[in-house]
């Protein structure tokens, strides 16, 4: 070994130390540049609330978050905007953790996972803190209120109404979801067989494939079912990324009009799999709108004002009930917020829409 | 004022004694008095200019409940890269020995004997793991990337629709958000484990083994060191290790959950590379590794405290990896360590892979 032996001095092992704290100055002033919205406006006695989706950038939370800023000072309440950057729910607790810390009033969230941020909500509850769920449910115990985004019967009809229209009664169709224990997803997929089951008793789910709410991932899914169900008519995506991939796939295979593609998910993303007839329709609810309304029941709940099988009015949103509904989870029924009816995306319509 | 800074520090006895090794101690030595700065400094620069960070101690103290079952996977990821190995398979692991244990626990097993089956699993892959690599000369890189993905699958089909939550209370407790007057459970499981993985690396034969053979494979060969077989026992270790993690993560979310290991291997690997362990192999201390888990688990709860988004939070972290990695290359550099030499070391290194044994 060529190392010269070279004994440190005392002075070297100084400058380690300097040069250490010199470091985490750095970084530290690195941090403070960064871009942090909250603790900007401090009027007083504002309500703080804090909206923590899935992940950042993902259109339809960007849409809630664009809803809840725009009513969010005329309700007095200082919005923070924060989010894992991949849809993690360790991410999510990490943020939930440090909002407790902070003081904030409401934690308005749309959860990655039904169990996992449950003791560090309830941790939140205990503290003082109302917890809100909209979009995506954890188990009761651990929230205050919950936001459904729709019926969740409603919107399975919807789909599978639309499907039959197209691809007959006694058609194959096949689902794509996201992973196979996303809580939403499963109450879809539970809610589409039981209305099967009632309605089109020779329609045949032939299989469902998992697209990890990864675009590429569903994409090969979304091909593979494809090839190996060649007598599928219709495929329902029930997932923003599954949408994406599954209308590319069958634009890229050439069954664009062939194969029907009728799902769950939000227009923006998929205006040129509409233009180029691979995508049928879709159904969503107003995402802006819905954002608004997370923001009413905040305040709402932060002022005690909502009891359960009670009803009150979201400005010019209108009136809502606080009922007992099924947990897609546990089944336990607790203080469920139905937000609207959903809402039909088709070729004729998407343009209006910019989430 | 932590753990990190009482808990005993490693020292490598390398079994080839020499000037050069004598002096790459003494760096190693340094970089982690330079560590022990940062964790000082960062703890006083978010105490005071964050509110809600302190906490009067006990606010600190809990906060490290956030960032130990990455800790406990770096320990065990530390005594794999020391062989100049490598270890992918740990975040899966995690996940898997999660799962395993709940599902277990819901077939109505007790729970401590779920843990004990699911920590004895993760051991038994990790050997399998340092088999497949020495029995048939595959490099652990790929090797334990399959076993990545192998592991994620089992724990997503045994996991199912609703992967099991709501443990027993006395696990919950002591795996989980328990404290002992203002000290977290979870830091006295960090601190022994801590312990065990220290004295094991820098007190016994095994532990100076594992070194040599990350410094230079055919001389640890020649003196007559068990190389196969001191590999997979890292391979056990991390595998054990990891399984803890994956344990404790459980016990702090008081659920188990297919995917909840992922994001745990690459702050893993950072924290053990941050604690002055060389990715190719050969040099390193634990408690280097003890405080980097401290210093980079602070560093993320501080900002996000702060209000930070995660993004800034995971972007300063590389920030902070990057600058410490050439601030040490640096230091190497000023002692005067030949880089051909470092170069030829680990192109032997690479070349013994292929070396019969």
């Amino acid at each position: 070994m060529n190392i010269r032996n070279h004994r440190p001095t005392k002075r070297l092992r100084i400058g380690a130390l300097v040069g250490g704290a010199a470091l985490v100055a750095s970084v530290a002033s690195i941090a403070t540049v960064a871009p942090s919205s909250a603790s900007t406006h401090h009027a007083a006695a504002k309500i703080k609330v804090a909206i923590v989706p899935k992940l950042l950038g993902l259109p339809v939370f960007e849409a809630n978050v664009k809803g809840a800023q725009e009513v969010a000072s005329q309700l007095g309440i200082s919005l923070k905007y924060t989010a894992p950057a991949t849809a993690s729910a360790e991410g999510q607790v990490q943020i939930f953790n440090s909002l407790i810390l902070q003081h904030y009033n409401v934690i308005t969230l749309s959860s990655d996972d039904p169990t996992v941020p449950a003791p560090v909500l309830e941790k939140a509850m205990k503290a003082g803190i109302k917890v809100v769920t909209f979009d995506s449910d954890v188990i009761p115990a651990a929230r205050n209120f919950f936001i459904q985004d729709t019926a969740y019967n409603t919107i399975a009809q919807g789909v599978i109404d639309a499907a039959v229209k197209f691809a007959g009664p006694n058609a194959q169709v096949a689902i794509m979801s996201s992973t196979p224990d996303a809580t939403i997803q499963l109450a879809w997929i539970g809610a589409m067989k039981s209305y099967i089951k009632t309605k089109y008793p020779n329609l045949k789910i032939v299989t469902i494939g998992y697209g990890q709410s990864n675009q590429a991932t569903s994409l090969t899914q979304a091909e593979d079912i494809i090839h190996s169900y060649p007598n599928v008519k219709a495929i329902l995506p029930i997932d923003g990324a599954a949408v994406v991939g599954t209308a590319q796939a069958v634009q890229e295979l050439g069954d664009a009009g062939k194969i029907g593609v009728f799902g769950i998910g939000d227009p923006l993303p998929n205006q040129k799999y509409f233009a180029n007839n691979s995508l049928q329709a879709l159904f969503l609810w107003n995402e802006v709108n819905q954002g608004k309304l997370v923001m009413y029941v905040a305040k709402l709940a932060y002022e005690n004002k909502l009891k359960p099988g009670g009803t009150f009015t979201a400005g010019p949103l209108g009136k809502f009930t606080v009922a007992a509904q099924p947990n897609a989870v546990t089944g336990a029924t607790k203080d469920t917020i139905i937000f609207s009816k959903p809402l039909e995306f088709t070729k004729a319509n998407y343009k209006k829409y910019d989430f | 004022m932590t753990a990190a800074a009482a808990a005993p520090g490693a020292e490598l006895r390398p079994a080839v004694k020499s000037e050069a090794r004598g002096d790459s101690r003494r760096r190693d030595r340094n970089w982690v008095l330079a560590l022990v700065a940062l964790l000082a400094a960062e703890v006083v620069y978010f105490s005071g200019t964050v509110p809600g960070f302190f906490g009067g101690g006990t606010g600190l103290l809990a906060l490290t409940e956030q960032f130990l079952d990455v800790g406990a996977i770096a320990l065990g990821l530390a005594v794999v890269i020391l062989t100049g190995e490598i270890d992918l398979s740990a975040g899966t692991m995690s996940s898997f020995a999660g799962i395993v244990m709940a599902v277990l626990w819901r077939d109505g097993l007790e729970i401590w004997v779920a843990v004990v089956v699911a920590l004895l699993l993760s051991a038994a892959v990790g050997a399998l793991n340092g088999l497949i690599i020495t029995v048939f000369k595959v490099d652990s890189l790929l090797v334990t990337l399959a076993m990545q993905f192998i592991l994620g699958s089992v724990a997503t089909a045994l996991g199912g629709a609703s992967p099991p939550y709501g443990f027993p209370k006395s696990f919950v407790s002591i795996a989980g958000t328990g404290t002992i007057g203002p000290v977290p459970n979870q830091l006295i499981v960090f601190a022994v484990l801590a312990l065990v993985i220290s004295l094991l690396v820098g007190r016994t034969r095994v532990g100076r083994s594992l070194t040599l053979i990350g410094f230079n494979r055919p001389a640890a060969r020649y003196s007559g060191i068990r190389v196969n077989r001191t590999i997979v026992g890292a391979f056990v270790v991390s595998g054990l290790m990891a399984g803890i993690g994956g344990i404790l993560v459980s016990g702090l979310y008081n659920a188990a959950r297919d995917d909840i290991g992922n994001s745990l291997l690459l702050p893993g690997i950072t924290i053990a590379v941050l604690g002055g362990v060389d990715i190719f192999g050969g040099k390193g201390r634990i408690s280097g590794v003890i405080v980097a888990t401290f210093v980079l688990g602070f560093l993320t709860e501080g900002l996000l405290v702060a209000g930070d988004s995660s993004l800034s939070a995971t972007m300063v972290t590389g920030i902070l990896l990057l600058v410490c990695l050439a601030f040490k290359i640096g230091l190497d550099h000023r002692r005067g360590v030949d880089d051909r030499a470092l170069v030829s070391r680990r192109f032997r290194r690479l070349q013994s892979i292929g070396d019969p044994s």
